[in-house]
């Protein structure tokens, strides 16, 4: 523990040291100067670990949203001993002329709290402490009676909002529904967007030089990155992107039958019938065909799908293969 | 016991700490605690660290300064000097994009965010955040349970509610219920609710209801008293113990039930344990994941598994007269 205050002492003082020197500071000023480096500064010697402890605080800082600017002077040619770091508090400093009410504040900390199951979560709290500071001093009103929780079950999910933040390519292996096999991808993260509680990641394929989406439940390895930045995509781009999507969805309808007074029919809001009554007929619309079928698959014993023949198909050959799965 | 913060949290705290008492002059150390949701000893513990911080540590003025009679004797904080940093820091683009992305989760789900009201707070945390733009995390419109309109009535107005419910047992009860508290998870809506006749608080999810209306009875007294566990899932002695394999696409079982994970192999596959209230419901659950999750043990459920996918086969392939048989 003793560490990490340390931690966060040196970038508190990191922090206040770059924005207040007007002509910035190098690194040998910063490790010779600022608390938490300069009692292990060795005038003279080697302070390469030194110099690592500072390259991890830059990268954390920036991580943290706090940038920072580095000045090579004209006459420092190679040397990256003279550039000189800075914080500029036009760029680090909340805009005055955006003020936030009580109600706003209490909406956020809702919105924060959505992530609190998730590894998004440090990242949504760390935002929110900060408009805490910004939030009028009088108590502000909490908007009980309400628990928002969203699960990034993926582990794939936390890797990819680092990478889209940082337009940077990243490869993964993925897994089709209907192949046993991964094949590699290499992609630029244009968005995630979660539709109907499942993940999905909007970028470009760089394989095959299209738009693509991939779910992210569907990823089998880790996130790996590059090293390589990409041009972030135009807002047009982006839209059309999204737009495409919800037409698909749009166009991909199926038609059940449900047996009345199910789980079924209860899960679809269908009307109440008498038990013995004819089943009720009842149409969704649908992004992917698989997942459709994995989620129906809970309801098979309530359902009939009249079409498309391949929801069936598939519902077919997924429960043979978990029949298989359990024998003997 | 409140999880322990990590020195990012901590340097987090302290600019924001520091960035609220520029604007509030003088400020109790228990109000501090309660406006940023940590404790009175981290907030004193982080304003102990920033007044031995500042610019060098030399010369009068360098470093931050309260006064320290307030601090020590009243527990009131005023900060006298503040080197260098005179405003509340704008966020990271990550953090705007997990906050805007929570707020139109919430829009989603209309439960009380007005469509200009969170577009308005999109735009604020664009203009606050570094870099001024906010990466895409988007959470679309999903289909919403036709009883939500009811309960969020009877919620806003503390009025009883009363529906149909098909419970877990495949029984269809009428209940009458007070609702305490809404908790979304991903696309389930569930809620929690105080229910006389039990004298507890129970689960109730809103895609198993049926013709909710809000009753004229306003909530009891024991209701509002009653203790709400935001927990969708709590673990009962009676519970089946039941190990599953299962590939990176079924990781969401481990999660969802908070598995012991047994093991982790090289490629993704996990062996976890799960706990099971009602064992009947295994079948519908472990073959909605589509063959990607398996029982290892016990056999009972091996065979409840089992029987369920072969007679929803029945159900499904009996009206699929091009297939022929195996």
């Amino acid at each position: 523990m003793p560490e990490k205050i340390d931690q966060s002492e040196r970038l508190f003082n990191l922090t206040c040291a770059l924005l207040y020197s007007s002509a910035g500071l190098t690194k040998q000023e910063i490790l010779s100067r600022v608390q938490g480096y300069k009692e292990d500064y060795d005038w003279g010697g080697d302070n390469a670990s030194l110099e690592r402890l500072f390259e991890r605080d830059k990268a954390n800082l920036t991580a943290m949203g706090v940038h920072w600017i580095v000045e090579n002077p004209v006459w420092a040619m190679e040397d990256n001993q003279e550039f000189r770091y800075r914080i500029l508090n036009e760029v680090f400093n909340w805009p005055k002329s955006v003020k936030l009410t009580s109600r706003q504040v209490a909406l956020l900390n809702l919105a924060a709290e959505v992530w609190s199951r998730t590894s998004l979560s440090a990242v949504a709290s760390q935002g929110i402490m900060r408009i805490r500071a910004l939030a009028p001093a009088e108590p502000g009103l909490d908007i009980l009676g309400i628990a928002p929780s969203i699960r990034t079950h993926s582990a794939s999910f936390a890797p990819l909002t680092e990478a889209l933040e940082q337009h940077e390519v990243v490869e993964f292996q993925y897994r089709k529904a209907t192949e046993d096999q991964a094949t590699k991808r290499t992609v630029r993260p244009w968005a995630l967007e979660q539709i109907d509680g499942q993940w999905l990641l909007l970028c470009w394929d760089e394989v095959r030089k299209e738009p693509r989406n991939f779910l992210l439940k569907r990823i089998t390895s880790t996130i790996k990155r590059v090293g390589r930045q990409f041009e972030a995509p135009s807002k047009a781009q982006l839209t059309a992107m999204q737009l495409d999507l919800a037409e698909h969805t749009k166009r991909q309808v199926a038609d059940l039958r449900v047996k009345p007074n199910t789980m079924a029919s209860f899960h679809f809001g269908l009307p109440e019938r008498s038990a013995v009554g004819e089943p009720q007929e009842h149409s969704i619309r649908y992004m992917d065909l698989h997942l459709l079928a994995e989620d129906l698959l809970e309801y098979a014993l309530d359902i009939e799908v009249l079409r498309p023949k391949e929801l069936r198909e598939a519902m077919v050959s997924a429960l043979e293969k978990v029949a298989s799965q359990h024998y003997g | 016991m409140a999880k322990k913060i990590t020195g990012a949290d901590r340097y987090n705290l302290m600019l924001a700490l520091v960035g609220y008492l520029i604007h509030n002059r003088e400020v109790s150390m228990d109000d501090l605690a309660s406006h940023f949701k940590v404790t009175r000893e981290e907030v004193r513990s982080a304003l102990v660290t920033v007044s031995f911080s500042g610019i060098k540590g030399y010369d009068p003025g360098d470093l931050f300064e309260f006064d320290y009679y307030k601090f020590n004797h009243e527990g009131v904080v005023k900060l006298i000097l503040k080197p260098a940093i005179d405003e509340v820091p704008r966020i990271s683009q990550r953090q705007a994009a997990a906050l805007s992305a929570g707020l139109n989760y919430l829009r989603d789900i209309e439960i009380f965010a007005e469509q200009t009201e969170v577009t308005e707070l999109i735009q604020i945390l664009a203009q606050g955040t570094t870099g001024g733009s906010i990466p895409e995390i988007q959470i679309v419109p999903g289909t919403r349970a036709a009883e939500l309109a009811s309960v969020r009535r009877a919620m806003a107005e503390q009025r009883k509610l009363e529906f149909e419910y098909h419970n877990m047992r495949g029984e269809i009860k009428r209940r009458i219920v007070e609702p305490l508290l809404v908790s979304l998870e991903d696309k389930n809506i569930t809620l929690r609710a105080f229910v006389q006749e039990d004298g507890m608080v129970k689960n109730f999810r809103v895609d198993r209801m049926r013709g909710a209306k809000v009753l004229d009875e306003p909530i009891s007294a024991a209701a509002k008293a009653a203790e709400v566990i935001d927990a969708n899932y709590i673990a009962d002695q009676t519970d089946t113990e039941v190990t599953v394999e299962v590939a990176p696409e079924a990781h969401r079982l481990i999660s969802q039930f908070n598995a012991e994970v047994i093991e982790s192999r090289p490629d993704g596959t996990k062996v976890g344990i799960i706990k099971i209230g009602h064992l009947p419901n295994l079948g519908r659950l472990i073959a909605s994941y589509g063959g990607s999750a398996k029982v290892l043990a016990p056999q009972a459920a091996r065979e409840l598994v089992r029987d369920y996918a072969l007679s929803a086969l029945g159900e499904t392939a009996m009206s699929n007269l091009d297939r022929e048989d195996d």
